[in-house]
């Protein structure tokens, strides 16, 4: 029992370095535990695979039925075959929709071919035979394709030869390993007690019986520690159970084997350390790394925000017109005058054309992403029914590779990173290629949502814009027209004005004939101081009995009158209107003193009638009389005619006592 | 009951070490070993006790030859024989009896006899009240005391000291001597190596005297005159 009682004294008194060595050799173990799983898993999977292998013969469509029916049972006589079972095509849709159950809708209306499938005897499934029969099947006419994973079957029975080598390489190396590890830890115990040894040896303890704790305590760490490894191994395995694929346990008896297993490595360590020798422990270190390659999400942009941003300067541009449009209308409440309006249209009309020109470069960019736009969901269109086809194309390949495509994935790959890489490949194509037309479905739909909008946005801003011109020609017109307006009056007011001051004028130098006239008639009477003193024809009995020069009625009356359009007009006449030709009579006798034209009063004649006395008669058509001349009262001395564009034909006519001008109609008979 | 005949011990680096050294060491005798350092008495003890066999020649102790014994026969041998170091060689952790009844336990003696051993043969060497001491509490001489008791404990029929005094003051010296003397009359042979020459000098005991590996001089020899170093 001393042994025993050393070995747990040592124990005892070396915790820490115990633990340590326990774990150690429980780690290796666990090592080789794991590689021993993973080979036990490895096995297992290849015998299921076996078990799987399979034929299967596709047919080209259109093969009558009853031939394939015929074809299925002459193969089913072949010697090597179990059965031959024939797969019409909704039955290859039907199994590709649940063994793909996750693109069971891609599927939907796909034509999948039909298929002879065989499976052969167990025991015949390598790959010789595999091949022989396959290229057996392959020779009816109808058969165009023939898929039994050929490179993986051969791949599949090298690889359970290799897993069986693999398997023992490991399983040594592994031993090796741990005893190593175990005699290095189980040295440290024997250093730590190499004086004890000593003297035991001194005292005559047997080798034997030095020995043996260690032994014992080699035996226990290795227990433990297969223990522990067995634990942990145990662990890991559910983990991988519930986190990443199913996998199988040793069975008990494995088990039982892989603890007495680290039992006996723990003896063979202690054995090989407590020999007198020192060995130079070994040092294993393995480090592995793993890189992880995350890839980065990419990014899209549209034209959406510039067409907000054109939006917003449209709104600008509106909330200013409105601006303008309600001035204007405070302005036309307000301002009468023409001018202001115009220069408002003006304004008006500018601010207009601003928002048509801002609408048409709106249009034009809009039209610029409709057609960019428009190509893209073509474009889109077009990488979809290409993605489409691909995915189809792709998932009728995964339907003929059958139900060991994953499989055949492993096993066809040439290196680690291939495999992982196939792997991939075949587990994740189909489903990216989904995803991808999922993807452009949804860009199309996106892109076409896109192009209806700027469509919308592009008639409603062409209907703008359309308002907006038929606006601006109304204001240009409604423009013209005050344009038009102001001009005419402007131009009336001028002429009104021209009229005034040739009247003016004419007024002046008729006055001035007049005082010439009657400085005149004073001088020649100074120089004849003995002629009797003149006397006036126009008597102040005459008032008011005078006879109207010609008959009609009175245009313009003497004085002051007030125009329509608000000027003023001083006549020193009167008008009296009458159609042109009209005969033109003196008033009263006498002396013709100026037959002419005098300005605005065209052709006149001016008789003196003695004692600075005078009457005219203007606006004449024609005068009968000469300078000079005498005329009586009533004498015809021309006809009415038309001095003034602007007024009737009519006789301007004048009475000046003393050369001033007096109202005639004051001196006429039967004023009216 | 040791006998070496014409025994040489060759080391592969440090060349011979003894050289063909004859001897006999008879029942109850006690045999003083001297010479100056690296002279081969060490190597010679160890020959005595099995931890070195010779190059050449053999060592007969007890009935067991260096020639034909195994590891069992040497550890056989050892049950029988003290052996005492100038360094004690006391197990630090364990108290002075354990120290004892450690050389008992591990030669698989019944555990019904053990105490009584221990505790004989500490009273023996005078160490009665400090079983339970351990060896960092005893000064040297008492430690060494310990080693005899040890070295005792199985009744060994020699006793082999290298140098048991070497790092000793006089009065313990003389005190280990004392015990070792007492052992002697009590029936163990004892040899002891040593170059305490001052008691060598005071003792009528055998003396063999060694040189370059080659015993110089025997007191046990009838023509035993000292050869003078070459
Ligand atoms: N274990 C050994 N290995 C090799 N050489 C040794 C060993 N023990 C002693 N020697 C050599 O043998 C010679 C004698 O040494 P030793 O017997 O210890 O002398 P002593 O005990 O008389 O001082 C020395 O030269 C020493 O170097
Ligand atoms: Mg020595």
């Amino acid at each position: 029992m001393r042994p025993i009682r050393d070995a747990f004294e040592t124990f005892q008194r070396a915790p820490l370095l115990s633990a340590l060595s326990v774990t150690t050799i429980a780690f290796s173990l666990f090592a080789l535990g794991l590689f021993g799983l993973v080979a036990l898993n490895i096995r297992e999977a290849l015998e299921r695979l076996e078990d799987r292998v399979e034929i299967r013969a596709f047919v080209a469509e259109g093969t009558p039925p009853e031939d394939l029916v015929q074809a299925a049972n002459d193969i089913a006589t072949f010697p090597e075959v179990l059965s031959a079972d024939l797969v019409t095509q909704e039955q290859a849709l039907k199994r590709a929709q649940s063994e793909l159950g996750e693109f069971r809708d891609v599927f939907e209306g796909a034509v999948l071919p039909a298929s002879i499938d065989l499976r052969l005897k167990p025991g015949l499934r390598d790959p010789a035979t595999v091949k022989r029969v396959a290229d057996r099947v392959k020779t009816y006419s109808f058969v165009d394709d023939v898929r039994y994973g050929e490179e993986w079957i051969e791949k599949l029975y090298r690889l359970r030869n290799i897993s069986g080598i693999a398997g023992l390489v490991l399983g040594v190396v592994f031993a090796v390993v741990s005893v190593i590890i175990i005699g290095a830890t189980i040295r440290m115990t024997v250093l730590a007690r190499a004086k004890e040894i000593s003297i035991m040896r001194l005292v005559g303890a047997t080798d034997g019986y030095i020995r043996r704790p260690f032994l014992v305590e080699g035996f226990a760490k290795g227990v433990l520690g297969g223990l522990l490894a067995l634990a942990l191994t145990w662990i890991s395995q559910t983990l991988i159970n519930k986190y990443v694929i199913h996998t199988i346990f040793f069975d008990a008896r494995v088990a039982v084997l892989g603890l007495l297993f680290g039992a006996l490595i723990g003896l063979l360590g202690s054995a090989v350390s407590v020999g007198r020798h020192l060995r130079r422990a070994w040092w294993c270190a393995l480090v592995a790394a793993l890189v992880l390659v995350l890839p980065a999400p990419a990014t899209a942009q549209s034209a959406e925000a510039r067409i907000r941003a054109q939006r917003e300067e449209l709104d600008r541009i509106r909330r200013e017109r409105a601006d303008l449009e309600s001035r204007m209308a405070n302005l036309q409440g307000n301002v009468h005058e023409l001018r202001e309006e115009v220069a408002n249209l003006d304004r008006q009309r500018e601010a207009t054309e601003r928002v048509i020109q801002t609408l048409d470069r709106q249009l034009t960019a809009i039209t610029k992403d409709v057609d960019e736009t428009s190509a893209r969901a073509d474009k889109a269109e077009r990488e979809l029914s290409s993605r489409r086809t691909t995915l189809q194309r792709r998932l009728v390949d995964i339907y003929k590779r059958g139900p060991l495509y994953s499989a055949e994935a492993l096993l066809t790959a040439r290196s680690f990173g291939e495999l992982v890489a196939r792997y991939k490949y075949l587990h994740e194509l189909a489903t990216q290629d989904r995803a991808l037309v999922a993807r452009v479905q949804t860009l199309r739909d996106q892109v076409t949502r896109q192009r209806a909008d700027l469509v919308r946005l592009r008639s409603a801003v062409e209907e703008n814009r359309m308002d907006k011109q038929l606006e601006e020609e109304r204001l240009a017109r409604l423009r013209g027209e005050r344009t038009t307006n102001l001009q005419q009056v402007q131009r009336s007011a001028q002429q009104i004005l021209d009229r005034l001051a040739a009247l003016r004028a004419s007024e002046s130098r008729l006055t001035n004939v007049i005082a010439a006239i009657e400085s005149e008639r004073r001088r020649s009477a100074a120089t004849r101081p003995n002629a009797p003193r003149e006397t006036s024809t126009l008597r102040t009995s005459d008032l008011g009995r005078l006879e109207w020069p010609v008959e009609g009625t009175v245009l313009y009356r003497f004085g002051r009158v007030v125009n329509p359009n608000n000027t003023t007009t001083r006549w020193n006449g009167i008008g009296i209107a009458a159609a042109t030709g009209t005969g033109v009579r003196a008033v009263a006798p006498g002396t013709v003193v100026s037959v002419g034209q005098l300005g605005t009063y065209g052709l006149t004649v001016i008789v003196q009638h003695g004692a600075g006395d005078y009457s005219v008669y203007a606006s004449l058509n024609s005068a009968s009389v000469r300078t000079g001349g005498a005329v009586r009262k009533g004498d015809m001395i021309g006809t009415v005619g038309t001095s003034d564009p602007d007024l009737r034909p009519h006789l301007h006519f004048e009475i000046r006592p003393q050369g001033r001008a007096v109202d005639p109609e004051s001196w006429l008979r039967g004023a009216r | 009951m040791i006998r070496f005949t014409r025994v040489t011990k060759t080391y592969p680096r440090t060349g011979t070490a003894v050289q063909d050294v004859s001897l006999t060491v008879n029942k109850g005798e006690f045999v003083f070993l001297t010479g100056a350092s690296g002279a081969g008495k060490t190597s010679l003890l160890r020959m005595v006790y099995l931890e070195e066999r010779p190059t050449s020649g053999e060592v007969r102790v007890a009935g067991t030859s260096s020639v034909t014994a195994t590891a069992r026969d040497v550890a056989k041998l050892r049950r029988k024989l003290g052996i005492v170091f100038q360094d004690f060689r006391l197990l630090e952790h364990r108290t002075v009896e354990q120290n004892v009844s450690f050389a008992l336990e591990v030669i698989g003696a019944p555990t019904a006899v053990i105490s009584g051993k221990v505790n004989r043969v500490l009273t023996q060497v005078g160490l009665a009240s400090k079983g339970r001491a351990f060896p960092r509490e005893l000064s040297g001489g008492e430690q060494q005391r310990v080693a005899i008791a040890r070295a005792l404990v199985n009744d060994p029929f020699a006793l082999i000291a290298d140098e048991p005094t070497g790092n000793l003051d006089d009065r313990a010296t003389r005190g280990i001597f004392q015990l070792l003397r007492e052992i002697n009359a009590a029936g163990t042979a004892i040899i002891m190596a040593t170059h305490n020459l001052e008691l060598i000098r005071r003792q009528e005991f055998r003396t063999i005297e060694m040189a370059r590996g080659q015993i110089v001089f025997d007191s046990a020899e009838p023509s035993a005159t000292p050869k003078p170093a070459p």
